[in-house]
């Protein structure tokens, strides 16, 4: 792009067409303060504070709205500008409660470092203090107009970047205060993503789980991975004294591919460290009853039942790769992961590109069209759908969707193909041959347009949300990769878990009935939410390694406790490269620390290799009269924060199946038939279910659906099912 | 002198397009179609050196070129008819009395900019006027002044009134584009301005009542006879809402530049009981005041701007020598504290303490650094978002500086002279 020069205070500065003057100063280390304006946010020019003077102009601008233009001559800090600033300091000073003692901003808070910094000196009011007491609490967050000093920075990012419109001004002028619709966080639609919290400049949106808890300069800030789901968003977790205090993303800070974007888990999943249920000491089966052993004893026991016997391991895939690495080592290859169907998507995309693997996510950016495959990405990888949806307002990315049920994602998206499940693979393969073909008619014209808006462009693809758990995973990857490989574009295929791609790289995963070992090895999983559908192999002995108290810890010979995502050093495989975990908490128990003690089977490390078969894959769903069936754990309910977090539990979803609504006409109690199993459950009609499919959403996994679900496993999208009354 | 605005008001069922027809009705409308092309019609605006009425005074003609030179489709043409400043009056005549004159005006400019849709903003606190202008909508499609193909051409143009729901902030253009969308009624950052991405963000252009009506004057009677009438850099008729204290208050068509002193002592009759003129708001009540010095300024954009003041739209509030100053900027600033939008700081935090303050001066608690602060304040306003905040402060500060006495007065007093207890 082409650059031009600018003049601040006297410095030749470059600029770019479409820059503003106050981004041009940013990068030239030229400081104006200002409050509305926020690097991830559309300008407003609301807060006034960003005046400078123009040469030629006759008022005083502000530089967050005013655009660079060649030659220009701006000057940022004469008496005039000084001046002006001030007054607008000191006409938000006037009103502003003093609760900085007991204000959780406090020490970070920009009003307090820009009234320091350019405020007036001296008090000039004489009126008393106008208070504007409305307090609007929510499970998560809290508003205090009072110390609100109206940027709305929340409002563009709750409603422009997320897209969740759910904080709003009421009243006019001075009594104008922020609030969600209705006044009610939950009702209003909020997600609890926590973004507003992070972006506002003083202490008025606040984290109700941090309010009053500690003071931010006396904290210890560490950077690391969120272990929680497969973004692998980089987070800051603040801690005193080995406690973790609260998490923090530091939008327009945080140097992680999430840019500081978190979800509810990551910014408020953090206290399952500090769970009820939380494991503390390893607990050995002396006849019917389980009894609490030190170390020694355990890795002694441990020791003597592996000797010269076969594993049945049991993989969660949020392990650290080091971690991996070393369970590999002494429990060998072979194992069930909740990285199946994962595995599965990878297999057949590497029979098109050789390698079992997925491009970076950051290589969407140099794309002009982004190609999203898939449902509920934003329940699965809640980030990854921001930041898809942040491509297109921000990097001006053209987005197209193709899945079953609609998603927050088509608000922005160019166009978006909701075909039935079933038909995935079939609107594929049009599309493989109407990208490259101007004269293909598909017969629909939807398709046909899509074909057209794909022809010639740049393309990216991405894969994510509930392809790696459908029934067609490893098909649907073959004939994306196809349509991608002949585009010459990169693939993205998001991982459900953090550290999916490494165990994928690392062990042979199996189906669960190849298990024939003797001992059973569970790590760091849940067998009704990491394996919903499969059972326990019978076995003489059965140790878990688990933070937790399990509802598997009952069935256990031996249990072993870990520690949490939180609470590691390590790295991950994730989208984007290597990401590193850090920490600084201490945990008296250790996973690698417990393997270390066990002899090594001295597996060689060697490169899978998938055969290049380079065709699409082939229709596998065929119905005739069922309905088909999706799973869907809830944002809150995908991982372990649903089951151990305080916080999180807060703005649970509940269990419900959802069907088109003129398909079922009234919520009704229902039984939901798979195979020979049934489950009774609350119906309620939607009209955004498609017809032929069923929803049921999940707060939680637990035995009666993990046996509705029996011998599916690792599948929870494309199920055939029927609704039988109850 | 002929009434060209105010031709139709005396008329019995003026607001009935036999009427309006009766009286020359939509033939200028009908030469702008049949003898004019876009450019044309444009280009008469222009030599006609039309001034939008609103209050900014931005040449209308230019406007339009804008506007047709966008090729983004569709356009949009609205009139601001939100007129929600104290003692102005003046639109409301031509939308009760004559909106076949509006709905003309709205007519040509939509054929000379390449605008589909129309849209008439109206204020909310005028119902009757929304019934007329319905009713004068529907009279105009019945005789095939609207819809599409008019009168066999290619041009199609629909008309929809839209009603504010009572802030004085949707009559600043941006906030206007943003209430019609549904949204929340503030402005929006400028530039992109609404003639290039305005109502949807598509090309629009928003001028205001009065403006609009004198477009049929101009292309029935040329460009040029209308750069002829009052100051010669913002010709045509004006109208003046005179309220306060004068002897007949009420709407005065005279051309641009009569002299204040000539509306307020020979059209109105001068001062109630023959009292001393003691102030004059001459351009609404965000303008700055005169003295009874000033008041020989003639009334138009340039003169007034000379003086100090502003034109704005034109209503002109006179205050006589029983009227106490305090109070009346006390009214004003209160005013546009409660339409704030409150947006920006400046504006939001700026008009609550001003009436604070004015408010401890009247009730005789102010204290003599208070009218530094007054200025002080008037000045960081200056940097509000919008025009309302850059002008609300007028009142104020023009106040303090020219009857500082009287304010003197009410802090040494400790009470307000002006009343009895």
């Amino acid at each position: 792009m082409e650059s031009f020069k600018i003049v601040i205070d006297g410095k030749e500065c470059e600029a770019f067409a479409g820059d503003t003057v106050l981004e041009v100063a940013e990068r030239n280390g030229i400081v104006i303060p200002v409050f509305c304006y926020h690097k991830e946010l559309r300008p407003e020019g609301a807060c006034r504070v960003c005046l400078v003077e123009v040469e030629g102009a006759p008022r005083l601008v502000t530089a967050c709205t005013l655009k660079a233009m060649p030659d220009m001559v701006v000057k940022t800090n004469t008496e005039r500008v000084k001046r002006a600033r001030a007054g607008v300091i000191e006409l938000i000073l006037n009103n502003h409660t003093l609760e900085c003692p007991i204000c959780d901003k406090s020490g970070e808070c920009e009003l307090q470092m820009t009234g320091f910094r350019n405020g007036p000196k001296k008090s000039r009011y004489r009126e008393k203090r106008r208070e504007k007491d409305i307090v609007i609490k929510g499970p998560l967050i809290e508003i205090d107009n009072d110390r609100c000093i109206l940027c709305r920075r929340c409002i563009r990012m709750c409603g422009e970047n997320m897209g969740n419109r759910v904080l709003g001004i009421l009243n006019r002028g001075y009594k104008a205060y922020i609030s969600p619709f209705n006044g009610d966080f939950l009702e209003g639609g909020c997600e609890h993503c926590g973004s507003c919290v992070d972006v506002c400049p003083v202490g008025s949106l606040l984290d109700r789980a941090f309010k009053y808890k500690d003071r931010p300069w006396r904290m210890d800030k560490t950077w690391t991975t969120c272990s929680l789901c497969g973004s692998g968003c980089t987070i800051e977790v603040d801690s005193y004294h080995g406690k973790v205090k609260r998490v923090v993303g530091r939008i327009g800070v945080n140097r992680g591919h999430n840019k500081g974007y978190l979800c509810v888990r990551g910014k408020w999943g953090w206290d399952i460290i500090y769970s009820e249920k939380r494991l503390k000491e390893p607990l050995l089966r002396q006849g019917d009853s389980l009894v609490k052993v030190d170390f020694e004893k355990a890795v002694e026991v441990l020791k003597e039942k592996l000797e010269g016997r076969e594993v049945n391991l049991f993989l969660e895939s949020s392990l650290t790769s080091e971690e991996l690495t070393k369970i590999r080592d002494v429990f060998g290859g072979k194992a069930v992961s909740d990285s199946y169907g994962y595995y599965k998507l990878l297999r057949g995309i590497a029979s098109i590109t050789g390698a079992l693997n997925t491009s970076l996510f950051s290589s969407i950016y140099s794309s002009d069209v982004v190609f999203v495959l898939g449902d509920f990405i934003e329940e699965f990888t809640p980030v990854i759908a921001t930041l898809l949806r942040l491509a297109v307002i921000q990097k001006g990315k053209r987005l197209i969707r193709l899945g079953t049920f609609p998603s927050k994602l088509d608000s922005v998206s160019f166009s978006t193909l909701l075909v039935p499940q079933e038909e995935i693979i079939d609107t594929l393969k049009h599309l493989i041959v109407g990208t490259f073909d101007s004269s293909y008619q598909s017969g629909n014209k939807e398709i046909d347009s899509v074909a057209k808006s794909l022809r010639g462009k740049k393309l990216s693809f991405v894969v994510g949300g509930n392809v790696p758990f459908s029934v067609e995973s490893e098909e649907i990857g073959k004939t994306v990769a196809f349509l991608a490989d002949r585009a010459g574009a990169p693939l993205v295929a998001i991982p459900p878990k953090a550290n999916s791609l490494k165990v994928v790289e690392l062990f042979d995963l199996v189906e669960p009935s190849n298990l024939k070992g003797e001992v059973n090895v569970l790590i760091n999983c849940e067998l009704e939410r990491d394996f919903p559908g499969v059972e326990l192999p019978s076995a003489d002995f059965t140790v878990i390694f688990t933070p937790f108290y399990t509802p598997e810890v009952s069935q256990a010979d031996l249990v072993i406790p870990i520690e949490l995502g939180l609470e590691k050093r390590g790295t991950f495989k994730g989208i984007e490269g290597e990401l590193s975990l850090d920490s600084v908490l201490e945990t008296p128990f250790s996973l690698l620390e417990v393997l270390k003690y066990l002899p090594s089977k001295g597996i060689s490390s060697k490169e899978k290799q998938v055969p290049l078969i380079k065709e699409p894959g082939k229709k596998v769903l065929h119905r005739k009269r069922e309905l088909l069936l999706t799973v869907l754990p809830n944002r809150t309910g995908w991982n372990s924060v649903s089951y151990y977090s305080e916080n999180v539990v807060k703005v649970s979803g509940k269990r419900e199946l959802l069907l088109n609504s003129q398909e079922l006409r009234e919520p009704k109690l229902v039984s939901l038939r798979v195979e020979n199993k049934e489950l009774q459950v609350q119906a309620v009609p939607d009209a955004s279910v498609p017809k032929g499919h069923a929803l049921l959403r999940v707060e939680r996994f637990t035995r009666d659906i993990s046996s509705l679900l029996r011998g599916n496993f690792p599948f929870l999208s494309g199920i055939k099912c029927e609704i039988l009354e109850a | 002198m002929e009434k060209l605005l105010l031709r139709n008001v005396e008329k019995e069922n003026s607001h009935t397009i036999e009427v309006y027809l009766k009286g020359g009705g939509y033939r200028a409308f009908q030469k702008a179609l049949k003898e004019m092309s876009p450019e044309d019609v444009v280009e008469e605006v222009k030599l006609s050196g039309l001034r939008g009425r609103g209050g900014a005074g931005f040449p209308t003609g230019l406007k339009w070129e804008f506007a047709a030179a966008d090729i983004k489709e569709p356009k949009f043409f609205v009139c601001n008819a939100d007129e929600g400043e104290p003692c102005t009056f003046k639109d409301r005549v031509i939308i009760e009395k004559d909106p076949h004159a509006l709905i003309e005006g709205m007519l040509i400019g939509a054929y000379a900019t390449g605008c589909r849709y129309g849209y008439i903003y109206l204020r909310g606190e005028y119902p009757i006027g929304r019934k007329i202008l319905e009713r004068a909508i529907s009279e105009a499609y019945q005789k095939g002044f609207l819809g599409e193909n008019i009168l066999g051409s290619d041009f199609s143009f629909d008309l929809y009134v839209h009603s504010g729901a009572g802030a004085y902030i949707c009559g600043e253009e941006t906030a206007l584009i943003e209430s019609m969308e549904g949204k929340r009624g503030e402005p929006r950052i400028k530039p992109p301005f609404p003639v290039n991405a305005g109502y949807l963000w598509k090309p629009t252009v928003v001028n205001n009542v009065e403006t609009l009506a004198n477009i049929p004057l101009i292309i029935e009677r040329g460009g040029k006879w209308y750069s002829q009438i009052g100051s010669p850099d913002c010709p045509g008729p004006k109208l003046f809402p005179v309220s306060g204290k004068v002897k007949r208050p009420g709407v005065y068509e005279l051309p641009m530049g009569t002299k204040l002193e000539e509306i307020i002592f020979e059209h109105a009759g001068g001062i109630v009981k023959d009292r001393k003129l003691k102030a004059v708001f001459p351009g609404g009540a965000s303008s700055s005041v005169l003295t009874s010095e000033e008041i020989s300024v003639p009334m138009d954009f340039p003169s007034l701007a000379k003086a100090g003041t502003m034109l704005g739209s034109g209503a002109i509030m006179v205050l006589d020598e029983t009227d106490c100053i305090v109070n009346a900027a006390l009214r004003l600033i209160k005013f546009f504290r409660h339409e704030s939008c409150g947006k920006c700081t400046p504006c939001r935090e700026g008009t609550d303490w001003l009436v604070r303050i004015l408010e401890r001066i009247e009730g005789g608690r102010g204290v003599e650094e208070d009218l530094e602060v007054v200025l002080s304040v008037c000045e960081t306003m200056e940097n509000s978002f919008c025009g309302l905040g850059m002008a609300a402060h007028n009142p104020v500060g023009s106040t303090v500086r020219k009857f500082k006495e009287e304010y003197l007065a009410h802090i040494k007093g400790g009470k307000c002279p002006f009343r009895s207890s």
